[in-house]
């Protein structure tokens, strides 16, 4: 598999069977190079580096893929917290095989651990855009690296591009909101909410979202008839009426209604609990 | 592409257009994956690359309709979409025309129940069983004939299904080969654990086990869309699964995977569901050996992070493997440390929750409540045993015994069963939710003028039966709400002693009819304790309720005074009530008691 380890098992009494049994096939198979190389996997799994990198030089004199052979020595460098030699590993098979996105998506990694935030973004970048199914979790990723980096433009983008590549889900749509909010853009982030919840349902949570973001709009009546359609979907939710965090929004959007009329200045909720602003 | 017609001619272009006459070899399956209320999956796969056709129809020999797919491929699947829900359909796989396996008694497929449908279902589960061989063979073996010839509704595999790494060879000897007549009818979910982990790769999801499993990235079968196939929801009849990943998605606040879990979790409870199970491999409480969860991090960070979310939005089960045993714990809530920190406060409930020892586990309410306790069971001895001392302070039970659990859900009661490779059942445990009063009466109740209780307990139990009669008072429509609906109602009689009759009734029920003028409920069947009529008129003010036959559980009589009726919206706690001083006849068989 090319990319590197497909992760590091914290359990490292599976991990010493798996090598156990790597090291009986390759024993049975000493011309194999492919069992060279899940030997080095296998070291790779209990921290034995160096046992790992001589398992990867035996699987490259028996012939094994140069290109593999190489993303598994980068991956196993990294792993070992050697940043510079691991990226220059994936320099080499990428120069090779610049269609490899999940050894591209490696070197991100690597080049973020190594403090290049300018280098991993544009790998994760480009390999988020080739990737068969990237995950969501990549894609924030790749949204912190461009806030780090002072690009909230960006990093707005780049959700946005995840979302085509992988739908618009709830995790990537929110952290959108969150960052249109936070550029005050309420209109766009208006239109995520209202896009997330056509796509999801009416989650209360998401309406108060909006809610809020009418009300930092300046919107002040809608963001009040929105506040009651919170308490009118939370009253005819007999599930809602039994879980915490739903009981703590409905009290908060009721004693806020109650107390005063909404102010004009009111930055989006950051908690999914925080209905109202200060 | 859809064909009721036609199917032969086609074959013959395709036949004649690929150049090929010999029949392929399904080598893989047929398995089915993603069970919906009106959709499924097939998959296969062949010994060489053909084209792709799933026919099927109400009986073998009649199956009508089909699906197909002209691509070249030796991994075959196919959604079937535009079923009829609850339904099952007999179907065959193979090219198109050209029906490989199939069409025959063995391969069906059912569809779901309609979503929120409280339907009996059985769901077998089995825990790190990816040692091929007799281990594996007998836990199978014992499950099949403790099932006998009907097919399990779910198979949830809970990782570690193929040993030592999860290669598409070990995956074929130990689920597909060993499961092979199973998987053709009962479809299968699974749960990464670390041992597919070393061959697949959640990053970037691929790898065999990310290659052979279809799983819902956008919420196709239910549950908010995840965007991953390493978790996901997924629903079936009453009950909403939750599959996550304790191996290589980060489990802490504000993870895509902890933001995806508390939005499912809001979208679920309020859908309302009767139960909320959720699965991973790593568990959360385990004193298995290699497998400490003071120790593991993955273990920890689910503990940590995971487990309050599920609490706080009411999960009632959770399913784990890892380690090779089983344990399960008592009813639990807000435990979150190490094992030494464990302690009665975190017991909802102290009993064993075997039916046969100190009784089901209850919970008041029909549906998810917040903390209101979890069972979690460490189900990890499917095909091997690791001796150690198994002493985490939360379980109730800890077995060095190869075997599965085996689940049975059937409307409001969730039934689990340790069952050993020999067949024997060694563990047992109930959650029984939405029947029980609450273990006191309400306070703060409306009162009525006049109110009337009887209770009379026969000889023959079929003969019991009790009265309320509460008139006068005000009974307000919104304070009472819609049991029809989703107003969760409970009647409940105590005497100075605690609950004596009465339970609560399952919203939504066909039972409830609503009207302007009031409520009403009527079950001759007597399935809910007993209860066999109930009237709540607003504007005479009335409450009627009448209980009889054997489910009225009747108590041995006399009663001890004061006696309290009353009627309780579990969502709102608005309640109305009779209180009774004292009784014009309190004997062994008759209580009657009048106010004013």
């Amino acid at each position: 598999m090319l990319g590197g380890l497909p992760g590091v098992a914290s359990a490292h009494a599976d991990a010493a069977e798996v090598v156990r049994e790597a090291r009986a096939a390759a024993a049975a198979a000493p011309a194999d190079a492919n069992a060279r190389l899940q030997l080095a996997r296998a070291f790779g799994l209990t921290g034995e580096w160096a046992s790992a990198l001589a398992a990867l030089d035996a699987a490259a004199a028996l012939g094994a893929d140069a290109d593999e052979v190489g993303a598994a020595r980068g991956g196993l460098l990294s792993a070992a917290g050697e940043h510079a030699p691991a990226i220059a590993e994936f320099d080499r098979v990428l120069a090779r095989r610049p269609d490899l996105a999940a050894v591209r998506l490696a070197r991100g990694r690597a080049c973020l651990r190594a403090g290049d935030l300018v280098a991993a973004e544009r790998d994760l970048g480009a390999a988020l855009a080739t990737l068969p199914q990237p995950r969501p979790e990549d894609i924030l990723l790749r949204r912190d690296v461009l806030l780090a980096l002072g690009l909230p433009a960006q990093a707005l983008a780049a959700l946005d591009a995840g979302m085509l590549r992988i739908g618009h889900i709830a995790a990537l749509q929110l952290a959108a909101v969150d960052l249109d909010a936070a550029q005050g853009d309420s209109d766009a982030a208006l239109r995520r909410c209202d896009d997330l919840i056509a796509r999801e349902g009416r989650n209360p949570f998401w309406l108060a979202r909006r809610a809020d973001l009418l009300a930092t709009a300046g919107r002040t009546s809608d963001a009040r008839a929105a506040y009651a359609d919170i308490l009118t979907l939370l009253s005819h939710r007999a599930g809602a009426r039994r879980a915490g965090p739903f009981e703590s929004l409905r009290r908060r959007i009721s004693a806020a209604l109650a107390a005063a009329p909404l102010g004009e200045s009111n930055a989006c909720a950051m908690q999914s609990d925080a209905v109202l602003p200060p | 592409m859809r064909h009721a017609i036609g199917r032969g001619l086609a074959a013959l272009i395709l036949l004649l257009a690929v150049g090929r006459a010999d029949a392929a070899v399904v080598t893989r399956g047929p398995y089915l994956q993603m069970p919906g209320t009106t959709s499924i999956v097939v998959r296969w796969r062949t010994d060489v690359a053909t084209t792709s056709q799933v026919a099927y129809g109400a009986a073998p020999g009649s199956l009508t309709q089909s699906v197909d797919d002209p691509t070249l491929t030796t991994e075959h699947v196919v959604a079937l979409g535009g079923l009829s829900p609850d339904t099952t359909y007999f179907y065959s796989v193979g090219e198109i025309g050209v029906p490989i396996v199939g069409d025959d008694g063995n391969h069906y497929l059912r569809t779901g129940p309609p979503t929120g449908t409280a339907q009996p279902m059985r769901i077998w589960t089995i825990g790190d069983a990816g040692y091929t061989g007799a281990n594996l063979n007998a836990v199978r073996d014992a499950f099949a004939t403790f099932n006998g010839s009907s097919s399990a509704d779910l198979l949830l595999l809970l990782g570690d299904n193929g040993y030592t790494t999860g290669t598409d060879a070990q995956y074929q000897t130990a689920v597909f080969d060993t499961h092979q007549a199973m998987l053709r009818t009962t479809p299968v979910w699974s749960v990464v654990g670390n041992h597919e982990a070393f061959s697949s790769n959640s990053t970037t999801q691929v790898g065999p086990y990310f290659d052979m499993f279809s799983f819902p990235t956008a919420g196709q079968v239910g549950g908010v869309a995840s965007g991953s196939e390493s978790y996901f929801a997924f629903d079936y009849g009453n009950v909403h699964f939750i599959a996550l990943d304790s191996e290589q998605a980060p489990a802490a606040p504000g993870t895509a995977m902890l933001t995806w879990l508390e939005a499912d979790l809001q979208a679920a409870v309020l859908q309302d569901p009767d139960w909320i199970v959720a699965l991973w491999h790593k568990p959360p409480y385990s004193k298995g050996l290699f497998h400490d969860s003071d120790v593991e991090t993955a273990e920890i960070n689910m503990r940590q992070f995971v487990l309050p979310v599920l609490e706080t939005y009411g999960v009632d089960l959770v399913l784990c493997g890892h380690s090779h045993n089983y344990e399960r714990s008592f009813l639990l809530d807000g435990h979150h440390g190490l094992s030494a920190t464990f302690d009665s406060s975190h017991q909802v409930d102290p009993g064993d929750g075997d039916p046969a020892g100190d009784g089901a586990y209850r919970k008041a309410a029909p549906g998810p409540t917040a903390n209101a306790g979890a069972v979690y069971v460490v189900n990890g001895s499917g095909s091997e045993v690791r001796n150690t001392t198994l002493n985490h302070p939360a379980m109730v039970r800890g077995l060095l015994e190869l075997g599965s659990v085996v689940l049975d859900i059937d409307g409001a009661t969730l039934t689990a069963r340790f069952l050993t490779s020999t067949g024997l059942i060694h563990d047992s445990f109930r959650i029984v939710k939405g029947t029980a009063c609450a273990p006191a009466p309400a306070s703060g109740c409306g009162v009525a003028p006049q109110g009337k209780l009887t209770i009379s307990d026969n000889a023959d139990p079929a003969k019991d039966k009790w009265l309320w009669k509460w008139k006068g008072g005000t009974l307000d429509a919104v304070a009472l709400g819609d049991p029809a609906d989703q107003t969760d109602l409970a009647v409940c009689v105590y005497d100075a002693g605690g609950a004596l009759l009465g339970g609560a009734l399952p919203p939504g029920a066909a039972e409830w009819t609503a009207r302007a003028s009031g409520v009403s409920y009527l079950d001759p069947a007597l399935a809910r304790h007993g209860l066999f009529k109930m009237k709540m008129k607003y504007a005479a003010g009335l409450i009627l309720a009448k209980g009889k036959g054997a489910n009225a559980a009747v108590p041995a009589l006399p009663v001890a005074l004061p006696l309290r009726a009353q009627l309780v919206n579990l969502d709102t706690a608005a309640c109305w009530e009779s209180v009774f001083a004292s009784a014009k006849t309190n004997t062994s068989t008759k209580v009657v008691a009048k106010t004013p």
